[in-house]
């Protein structure tokens, strides 16, 4: 059997929209809703979907930088759901993020070397000449020269100061890493520079990854699963394979189709969406997609269909998909 | 059958003179485009895309200067045409969609009036008709309910609608040259496959010639008809899309199409061919060929000489000493 090691149920996170003379909450974005997953140890477990479709909230929440609204994290069999700030110090040694700006996710004022020595020194790591050996074997695993130690992160390229990010996240030597888009700022050649690196660090440390991004070409090659988030919500989850191969859910079969081709001679077909996505204030009744679905019908407005396993290991929430993976859509008329 | 041509850019440069020193940001690009052809502009951030077409308007700003070369549209050099005849040529015959639309559109002004504006301008036509065509363009480049959101300001549109309604400016008075300079990037894969979609078939219906810029590959694969590969202010390749993908000859090209994941790689999981280092400081440049530093076949001319853009097979121009042969070989290496 595979280990969990994190398992989220129900997970909810809303944010206030506040207005008004009393600057009371006037209305709720619900960023993510109601949302459920394991990700199990030493896989990289990938979350895609359009822009504000909750990928990074998620990610956020699961760590406690941001506070749940509802649901339960659970991290290697501990309810970490209701932990305050410092129940969490001890776990985020084994819980660490890389962001997705290389520009403005590290202090400008420190040296490279502080920079990723500052872990340590936080979770009080050895003494400081054990820290910055460690900070300096670090650079080294992420490919940055040690000569750089003193430089500041102005000094160096998207791709080098992304590798600070990593090796700021890796230091404590965590079991699992968010990876918020980590390489959608940086150009095509160094993209694959630093996705080979993560890629083989994970072997190396045998870690485990959230891998957010919404290129899904870049998803499908790092990927061992992937959830497909639409307005807070998951609309499919399979294994990599399965999920490109045959993609179920209505949404997951328009976003795949829409991926462009780097190769002229091959003209696929498009399934065009109509329309934009729902403001995540205001979703649509029932599911949260059939604004821009081709097969809604009426009880996709009346009730919300669930995220129910298919058939081993690939879940869909759609009414339309059955059990072993039977679809029975029709057009609107 | 000979297409007619109707751009040719002849060894342009255009150079900014910066405190810190000359920047070659355009070093003597050469590149043709037929009437109702779609030629993409590929490379990676900092190459001069946007400068090379922003000259090609002659709207590049201080501390930007010309520094030689000829913009023949339609038989005339536009650096040699006054101020004025510019304006006119502007957003009439040659017209400009950008990466963010907030460029282009004038946050005080309705979507309608700004559409509106520019046929009235471009158009032989009175108010009345003037509006008629303006909700007719509305329509056509996909916004629903062309005549409540005529009244509506950019702010309260959402990103994709902005970008439509930026098309629809540029398209209203029929221009001959569409540029498009990342006009689909900040937007969602499922919002930018309606807006390639739209963008090809309004190609075909006034056959505008499109000088198509991009820094992704697979976008090119999907729109161009030929495609020139840039790399730091110089053209380094040149052909139909189906070669350079095909049988890609110089060292980056090949570097780039083998460094991006893809939905066609077969083997997930694995390294990707990365292309080493990183581009050049635009203060620093390599003598010889700018990408020798990162490049796996440059040999000791390349470090002393530049080479020129040479034709090695009809319609197919490679700037580089050593050539890729066989690109099927090489990728077995
Ligand atoms: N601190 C916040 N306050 C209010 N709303 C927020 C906050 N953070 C995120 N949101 C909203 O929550 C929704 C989900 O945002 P999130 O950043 O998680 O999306 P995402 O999937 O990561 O998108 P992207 O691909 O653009 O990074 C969006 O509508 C966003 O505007
Ligand atoms: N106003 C300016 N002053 C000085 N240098 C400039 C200026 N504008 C552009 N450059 C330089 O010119 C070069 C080409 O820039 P350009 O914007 O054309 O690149 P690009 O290929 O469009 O990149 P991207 O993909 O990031 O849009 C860069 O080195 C850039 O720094
Ligand atoms: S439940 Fe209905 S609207 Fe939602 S994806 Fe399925 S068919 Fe479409
Ligand atoms: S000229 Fe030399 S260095 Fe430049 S691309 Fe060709 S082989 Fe490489
Ligand atoms: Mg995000
Ligand atoms: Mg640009």
């Amino acid at each position: 059997m595979k280990k969990s090691i994190l398992e989220v149920k129900n997970l909810k996170k809303y944010f206030p929209v506040v207005g008004g003379v009393f600057s009371k909450p006037i209305a709720w974005v619900k960023a993510v809703d109601d949302i459920s997953f394991n990700i199990f140890e030493g896989e990289t477990f990938s979350l895609v979907g359009e822009s504000g479709s909750g990928k990074t909230t998620t990610g956020k929440t699961i760590l406690k930088l941001l506070e749940p609204t509802a649901g339960q994290i659970i991290a290697e069999d501990i309810d970490i759901t209701n932990y305050s700030a410092s129940e969490m110090r001890p776990l985020r040694r084994d819980m660490q993020i890389i962001f997705q700006d290389p520009y403005g996710s590290l202090n400008p004022r420190l040296p490279v070397g502080e920079i990723i020595r500052e872990p340590l020194f936080v979770h009080r790591v050895g003494n400081k000449k054990e820290q910055e050996e460690k900070a300096i074997e670090t650079m080294k695993v992420v490919g940055l020269r040690p000569e750089y130690l003193r430089r500041y992160p102005h000094e160096f390229s998207g791709g080098q100061r992304q590798r600070i990010g990593i090796a700021r996240a890796i230091v404590l030597n965590p079991k699992f890493i968010v990876a918020d888009e980590p390489v959608s700022a940086l150009d095509a050649s160094i993209q694959s520079q630093v996705l080979n690196l993560l890629m083989d660090l994970q072997q190396k440390l045998s870690l485990t990854y959230l891998f957010i991004a919404h290129n899904l070409a870049v998803v499908r090659h790092v990927s061992d699963r992937i959830g497909v988030m639409y307005l807070g919500k998951l609309m499919e989850i399979a294994n990599t394979q399965e999920l490109f191969n045959n993609p179920l859910h209505p949404y997951t079969q328009a976003l795949l189709s829409a991926i462009p081709i780097p190769d002229p001679e091959i003209k696929k077909e498009r399934i065009i969406l109509a329309g934009d996505i729902p403001s995540p204030i205001n979703p649509p009744s029932g599911c949260v997609f059939r604004t821009r679905c081709i097969y809604a019908k009426d009880i996709c407005a009346e009730k919300m269909p669930q995220l129910v396993d298919i058939g081993s290991g690939h879940f869909t929430a759609c009414h339309f998909v059955k059990k072993g993976g039977k679809t029975e859509f029709t057009k609107k008329s | 059958m000979k297409k007619e041509l109707l751009l040719e850019i002849k060894d342009l440069k255009t150079y900014f003179y910066t405190d810190t020193g000359i920047v070659k940001a355009v070093d003597g690009i050469n590149l043709k485009l037929h009437k109702s052809e779609v030629l993409g502009l590929v490379g990676e951030s900092g190459c001069g895309k946007s400068v090379a077409s922003l000259s090609i308007l002659r709207l590049v700003d201080q501390p930007g200067k010309n520094a030689g070369g000829e913009v023949i549209f339609k038989g005339e050099d536009l650096l040699k045409k006054s101020e004025e005849e510019m304006r006119k040529i502007r957003g009439s015959e040659i017209a400009m969609i950008f990466q963010e639309p907030m460029t282009a559109l004038n946050p005080v002004y309705t979507i309608g009036n700004q559409v509106m504006e520019a046929i009235l301008i471009h158009q032989d036509v009175n108010e009345e008709e003037a509006k008629k065509k303006t909700v007719k363009m509305l329509e056509l480049v996909g916004i629903p309910d062309p005549e409540k959101r005529f009244n509506e300001y950019p702010h309260e549109m959402s990103g994709g609608m902005r970008q439509r309604a930026m098309i629809a400016m540029a398209l209203s008075c029929n221009p001959d040259l569409l540029i498009s300079d990342e006009a689909t990037t900040a937007l969602d894969v499922t919002i930018q496959a309606q807006i390639l979609e739209l963008m090809k078939d309004l190609q075909k219906k006034i056959e505008a010639a499109i000088l198509f810029i991009t820094h992704d590959l697979a976008l090119v694969a999907e729109m161009a008809d030929t495609v020139a590969v840039a790399y730091m202010g110089k053209i380094v390749e040149y052909s139909s899309v189906k070669n350079i993908f095909k049988d890609p000859r110089h060292p980056y090209t090949y570097g780039l199409l083998k460094s991006i994941p893809s939905l066609i790689t077969k083997k997930t999981k694995q390294p990707l061919l990365a292309i080493e280092g990183m581009i050049p400081s635009p203060h620093n440049m390599p003598k010889g060929c700018y990408f020798h530093p990162r490049c796996p076949f440059a040999t000791d001319i390349c470090r002393k000489q530049m080479p020129e853009l040479k034709e090695i097979k009809p319609g197919h121009l490679v700037r580089c000493f050593n050539p890729i042969e066989n690109a099927k070989e090489v990728s077995k290496k």
